[in-house]
Order: C-alpha cells, then structure tokens, then sequence
C-alpha cells in the first residue's frame, strides 16, 4: 500500500506542467536545417524527400564526391549516424512531421 | 480481505488528486519573449509549436530586418519590402502585445511594461539584439544620429542613410566608421560599402566610399578584397586600423569625422557604433564585464539569472558570430531547452548552425558557414565544418551565391512572419 502511495506521489511530482502534446523533438542540428530548408523556399524542402536520399546526400557532401556552396562545409559538422538521425527527423514522414 | 476497498478508494482518490493538482495548483507555464526580430520570433513560434503558452513583446508594430538593409541603403529595394508586421506571429498561435519592457525582475519572474502593467513568466527568452553605445566616440550620440545615421538598426535609420546618398551630389565622399569586435554582423560593414560602390560606380561615377576602420582584418576579408580589386578599384578605399583608420571624434555639427589619418568631411557620413547587450539586459544583471550576455550554451540560459534565456546578438555565443541565422538556430535550441526545462526533462546537446550571405554587388554573393557544438561552458565550432566560399570560384558560383542569398532572406522571413 505505501508503496502504491509513493508511486502515485512520485508520478504526480514528476507530471509535466503542460500536456504531453509538445512536437516529437527532432535530431540536434535538425531544426537549424529548415532555416532553408522548409516549405516555400527556393531550396529544396526536405520534407518532400526521402530520408534515405537526404542521408545520401550528406555523405555525398561531406566525402566531397558532391559539389555545392554551403553544403559541403556544414555536412563535415555532422557524423553519418547523426546526419542519418537528421534526415529521419526531417524527411518525408519524420518528426517534423509537416 | 478489507483491504480491497479501501485501497480502490484510496487510489481512486490519489487519482483525482494526481490529475487535479497540475491544473489546479500550477496553470500552464507561461513563457514571456522579449524582442520581436530574428530570435524572439523564432523562439516564440517554436514554442508555441511546442504546445507552450507564450507571450511576445515586442514595440514596433512593423519590423524592419538588418539583413538586406544594405540594399535598401544602396536604393536596390524598398524599405517597405523587408519590414513585416506581426498578424502571421498571432495566427501562429502567440500573443502578441506591442509595448516596451522596461524592467526585468529575475526574483519575482515578472517584467514591467512601459504601459504601467506587469506580467509574470516561468520563464523569459530574452531576444533584444543590440544597444548602441553612444558614450564610446566623442560627439557620437543619440541627437548626433538624426543626422549622422548609424542604420545599424533598420528602418527610419536605414531610410535616413538611402536618402542622404541618393541626395549627395556627383563627387562626394561617403564615410563608413566600423568599431572592433564584437558587433552585430561582422561582415556587415563591408556589404554596406561594397552596394554603396556599386550606386556610385553605376550612378554616381566621381564618388567614392571609404571605410574608416577600427580593425586590420575583417570577416570574409579575402573575398570582400578580391571583389572590390575587380569592381571597385575608384570607388571603394578600406584605411584599418594601422593606417589610422579608427575613428577618434565626430563633429556633427561641422559634419566632420576625425581620425589618426586625418580629419574627413564626407558629404555622407556612417557611424557604426561599438555596442554592448541592450540597456535592459544591463540593468537586469544580465551582463558580464563584456557588457555582453553569458549563457549556458545547451539552453542559453543565463548564467547570471537564472529563469531567464538570452539568444541573439546580445548572447555571448562563443564561436557563433552575432547574426540573424544565428538567432533563428539559437531560438530552436533556446525553446527546446525550455521546453525540456519545463516538461522536467534534461535537455540534449544541440547542434547549432549558421549561414551568412554578403553581397559584393547585387549578382556577386559569397558565404560563410559553420556548425557549433558546446564544449562544457561555451559554443565551439565543430572541426572542419567552417569555412567561406572559395576565393577562386567563377562568376556563376558568385551568382548563384548571391540568388541562394535572397532565397535563404525569402524563405526565412516567410516562415517567421507569414
């Protein structure tokens, strides 16, 4: 019984001050991607595309095996298992969720 | 064998109590953002996405931005194409009050409206960009800058300074003054004289601008210089600091600027001033001995006070320079971290980026780029990720530097004031 109690008490002390309903976090550095590239821009939005294709993308980038202006310095800020969680976040269907 | 109903009574009534108590006994959280630019609107949106209840203050009804003020300045645009009102911020979901915070009281986690009135947060993102300091150059101050425009706060001031150069007669001198670091946009200045060579060259052919600077070296140098040998070798001369560039006295009046290299009578004059956080981060112990802001660089929650955020130019930010892409990327990091902080959760570590276009002429563009972790108290930038556009690339890449420019400015004010 007490032990009921306590769990109940420590549920209640550790209940969020707002509702669950908060948006699915994204993968760090995702959110800072969509300063270009959301919807709308002139630059690909990469919330139409595959995640794969967005992953590939990045490694293309940081190997050097693709050209670009900005990319292929900001793709060498981020490993390939966090350029994949990045792309898991904003592509189609991930937790941007747009 | 009694214990059963007491005990579904008893849980029963924990339950009530449980799902009573947040609601009753705390409403929901309430998240104040001071400052209506780049930061503060891209923090409040964010958490309002998040399901957070937040408040915006901001003064200005409409909102001119600093990024492409330099072509406003160089008559490539209007004025009225880069200042956005706040009706897209409401229908995001976020209250918008347009009144002028005039304390901050980190005890009581209230702030003062210049209305009389008062409103309490859980916590406060403070988004306030810069003051000018109109104590550091003799006979630069407020008055001096009705009519030496320092237009490094955009709108009536970035109006003043297009004006004063569309009115200057063929053969007049325009002054730029650029202070040390750090201040808000570092390549700023540079962008500004290269539009304003670009007016003259095409305009205005027996003017000139020279930049008085407190610096031997500056932001993008290279590519600024090589632009500036090719476009601009009549109409574009840069005195640093070692030729006596800096700026030691202004006489507005006279209209005359006095420098080690000597005294100048422009027909225009600029005057970027040295700045500090804002007068309010100040006087709220916001501020080091920098005058500057320092954060906790996962949540940009101040080190000094706690419950309150600073992002934005007034943050000390570490190897992140002080520009608008790098609010946008501190306000995702800031409201994530406060809506971890509020939810009881531990914030991750972020990733933080910034991009920054300058223009050298109105299809000559280049950037710099860079991706900032923390590195235990402050922001460092992660190996290897840095870096400006190459200084041998081809007039396409260069233009298509300057188009990627306008789109990243078309793209960013959309989403944060559509």
């Amino acid at each position: 019984m007490r032990s009921v109690i306590r769990a109940a008490l420590a549920m209640a002390a550790a209940a969020p001050l707002v509702p669950a309903a908060s948006a699915d976090p994204l993968a760090p550095g995702a959110a800072s991607c969509l300063a270009c590239h959301g919807p709308g821009g002139g630059l690909p939005d990469l919330a139409a595309l595959p995640p794969q294709a967005i992953e590939a993308a990045l490694a293309a980038y940081r190997d050097g095996t693709r050209q670009g202006t900005v990319m292929p310095r900001l793709a060498k800020g981020f490993s390939a298992d966090e350029s994949r969680a990045i792309a898991e976040s904003l592509g189609r269907t991930g937790a941007a969720g747009r | 064998m009694s214990a059963g109903p007491t005990r579904r009574r008893l849980l029963a009534g924990l339950t009530a109590a449980t799902v009573a108590a947040p609601a009753l006994a705390r409403a929901a959280p309430r998240v104040v953002v001071v400052g209506g630019g780049f930061g503060g609107v891209a923090a409040a949106r964010a958490l309002a996405r998040g399901g957070i209840t937040v408040t915006l203050i901001e003064p200005a009804t409409a909102y001119a931005t600093c990024p492409s003020s330099n072509a406003v300045i160089a008559g490539l645009r209007p004025l009225s194409s880069i200042t956005f009102g706040y009706d897209g911020v409401r229908r995001a979901g976020v209250t918008v009050i347009h009144d002028t915070v005039t304390a901050i009281d980190p005890a009581a986690r209230r702030v003062r409206l210049a209305d009389g009135g008062s409103l309490a947060y859980d916590r406060l993102v403070v988004s306030t960009g810069i003051g000018l300091r109109f104590d550091a150059i003799p006979g630069y101050d407020e008055a001096a800058a009705a009519t030496i425009p320092h237009a490094w706060k955009a709108g009536a001031q970035t109006a003043l300074l297009a004006r004063q150069i569309e009115a200057m007669d063929d053969g007049g001198l325009v002054a730029l003054t650029v202070p040390a670091l750090p201040y808000r946009c570092p390549p700023g200045p540079y962008e500004r004289a290269s539009l304003i060579a670009h007016l003259l060259k095409t305009r205005k052919p027996r003017s000139k601008v020279i930049v008085l600077d407190a610096k031997d070296s500056f932001s993008k140098q290279p590519l600024f210089q090589a632009a500036w040998t090719a476009l601009y070798p009549d109409h574009l001369e840069w005195v640093p600091l070692a030729q006596g560039g800096a700026v030691e006295a202004v006489d507005a009046a006279a209209r005359t600027l006095r420098t080690g290299a000597g005294v100048f009578r422009p027909a225009v004059i600029n005057v970027i001033p040295p700045q500090t956080a804002p007068a309010l981060c100040l006087a709220a112990g916001l501020t080091n001995a920098s005058r500057w802001c320092p954060v906790d660089p996962v949540t940009f929650e101040s080190t000094l006070q706690p419950g309150i955020h600073v992002i934005g130019d007034a943050a000390i930010a570490g190897a992140m320079p002080k520009s608008a892409f790098a609010a946008y990327s501190q306000a995702q990091v800031c409201a994530r971290g406060v809506t971890d902080l509020l939810e009881g959760r531990t914030p991750p570590d972020p990733r933080l980026i910034n991009v920054c276009y300058s223009l050298a002429a109105p299809d000559y563009g280049f950037s710099i780029a860079g991706v900032y972790q923390p590195e235990w108290d402050r922001l460092v930038t992660v190996p290897g990720s840095d870096g400006l556009s190459p200084d041998d690339a081809p007039p396409e890449v260069r233009a298509r530097e300057a188009k990627l420019g306008r789109s990243w400015y078309d793209g960013m004010t959309r989403q944060l004031f559509g």
